[in-house]
């Protein structure tokens, strides 16, 4: 069993009288202990379909299901760890209260939480700053809270969306670092970016989503087998559909 | 733990540290200060003018936490996707929705809990600094905070009003429009409608006087919740008056929730 599956979605936007289609017929499923890179152009539909799989928005038609569960039921989501693109908080809590209502929400109790924080936030140099409003910290430093936030109940699934968008060299590495980790505790990890530099370091397999479409789902060396470099493939694959 | 439980917290937690709080506190309390001056300027009707001088601030406190903290929190958890990091987690979207309004009619009962005791100690200081000056007539707690529950109970509707439009409207400022536009019909259509009822000072069709009859069925009927006079001039609260008016509250915030619940439950939250 996949987990997480995308059965056959689409899902089409209306801006006034107009509709544009952002997902035609996705199918897709990631399997359990890989690290699924999601890449596409701005656009492509990458952040549509992860707001799906988290029940964010509704797809027209399809399905997805997330260890078999689907996802318009909550429960879904205890399983998962979800980190946005640019994470927004309530800027007049403090981490460790972000951390203990994420923990609870989840199932934890206080004490779990408590020595599950201390672990997250020392491993993302967070720790000094637990008792600090969050509307005091900086982009990066709200990222690195979105991500424990997202591991706090150290769930079996990791969705990160975008989630080295805006980081300096340092925060990059401090999070791939910790995919890493997650992938090596054998729990899965799918995330959407654009820098194909961490899909060549981080993932086992990619998909390439272009105007709402999969043109490709599978390991990195069959994408890039006639090119040099994966950004080669990439650059290839899109104009290459743009043009037909 | 329950979620409705923990959102409420977090939401009462995150409105009772906003600065705008503070804003609107201190606006109060240079209301309740006023209230000592400007009962001085009267020589009629004294306890009037403070008990009407200090609902006035109250009812300017709980609406501006509204407009600013209810539909404003409400607003940004939806348009700036913080929404995402409560229901990204094994939470309803009701649960959700409950737990947010949980979360501000705390903090709305906890602000009027502090306001209405400040607002008592200003009549007191006013009385006491006006020589010959005395609390209104038939004065009792039991009847003050009675004027203040039902008060607070006509905050609540404007709240889940506020909700139903913050929900539906892709605007903070349409929702605190069409949020006021409510608030301004609830306390004047009755009156409207018992005028033109009597007809004395117009005759009107009769379809006219059906339709805004219609019409207060529709919207919230705020003014049966100030009972402000009766606590000025110390006339009698009658009891069957007050369960059916406090039904009738909790029924349309129980309908506004229902149906703040349906359009949230289907709205994609992108």
């Amino acid at each position: 069993m996949a987990e997480i599956l995308f059965d056959h979605i689409s899902k089409t936007f209306r801006y006034g009288f107009k509709r544009q289609t952002v997902l035609d017929n996705l199918t897709l499923d990631i399997e359990k202990g890989e690290v699924f890179g999601f890449l596409g152009p701005n656009g492509a539909g990458k952040s549509t379909s992860i707001n799906i799989a988290l029940d964010f928005i509704r797809a027209d038609s399809g399905r997805v299901l997330i260890k078999g569960t689907q996802a318009t039921d909550s429960n879904s989501r205890r399983n998962i760890g979800y980190m946005p693109e640019h994470p927004h908080f309530y800027e007049q809590l403090t981490p460790r209260e972000l951390l203990e209502f994420g923990g609870l929400t989840s199932g934890m109790t206080r004490n779990d939480i408590k020595t599950q924080a201390g672990i997250i936030l020392e491993k993302l140099e967070l720790l000094p700053f637990i008792y600090r409003p969050v509307r005091t910290f900086s982009k990066g430093m709200k990222q690195r809270i979105g991500l424990a936030q997202a591991m706090i109940h150290d769930p079996e699934i990791l969705i990160l969306d975008e989630p080295m968008s805006g980081l300096d060299p340092l925060g990059r590495r401090l999070i791939s670092r910790l995919i890493l980790e997650f992938k090596e505790a054998g729990k899965t990890v799918f995330f959407s970016t654009h820098i194909l530099n961490d899909v060549e370091m981080l993932c086992d397999r990619i998909g390439v989503l272009h105007k709402g479409k999969l043109l490709y789902c599978g390991d990195l060396q069959g994408f890039q087998k006639d090119s040099n470099t994966l950004e080669e493939a990439f650059v290839k694959e899109i104009t290459d559909r743009s043009t037909r | 733990m329950n979620p409705i439980w923990l959102i409420t917290k977090i939401t009462f937690k995150e409105g009772i540290r906003n600065r705008i709080l503070f804003g609107i506190t201190l606006l109060a309390l240079l209301l309740f200060a006023s209230n000592v001056v400007l009962t001085n300027l009267f020589s009629l009707e004294v306890g009037k003018v403070m008990v009407d001088l200090g609902f006035a601030a109250l009812s300017l406190a709980g609406l501006s936490i509204i407009f600013f903290l209810g539909i404003g929190m409400l607003s940004q958890d939806i348009h700036n996707k913080t929404v995402y990091m409560i229901v990204g987690r094994p939470v309803t979207r009701a649960q959700y929705v409950m737990g947010k309004f949980g979360g501000m009619t705390l903090l709305l009962f906890v602000v009027m809990l502090i306001l209405g005791f400040l607002a008592m100690v200003s009549f007191g200081i006013g009385s006491a600094l006006r020589p010959g000056a005395t609390m209104p007539r038939n004065f009792s707690w039991v009847s003050l905070l009675t004027t203040i529950g039902f008060h607070f109970l006509s905050l609540l509707i404007v709240l889940s009003v506020s909700f139903f439009f913050t929900v539906i409207s892709s605007s903070i400022y349409l929702a605190m429009l069409f949020t006021f536009c409510i608030y301004f019909i609830g306390h004047s259509l009755e009156t409207i409608v018992k005028v033109l009822i009597k007809g004395e000072f117009m005759e009107v069709s009769p379809w006219y006087v059906g339709l805004m009859k219609g019409m207060s069925w529709l919207f919230p009927n705020l003014s049966a919740f100030d009972l402000k006079a009766n606590l000025a001039y110390g006339l009698p609260y009658d009891g069957a008056y007050l369960i059916w008016t406090g039904l009738y509250g909790c029924a349309y915030i129980v309908i506004m929730f229902l149906l703040t619940l349906v359009i949230f439950k289907q709205k994609d939250l992108c």
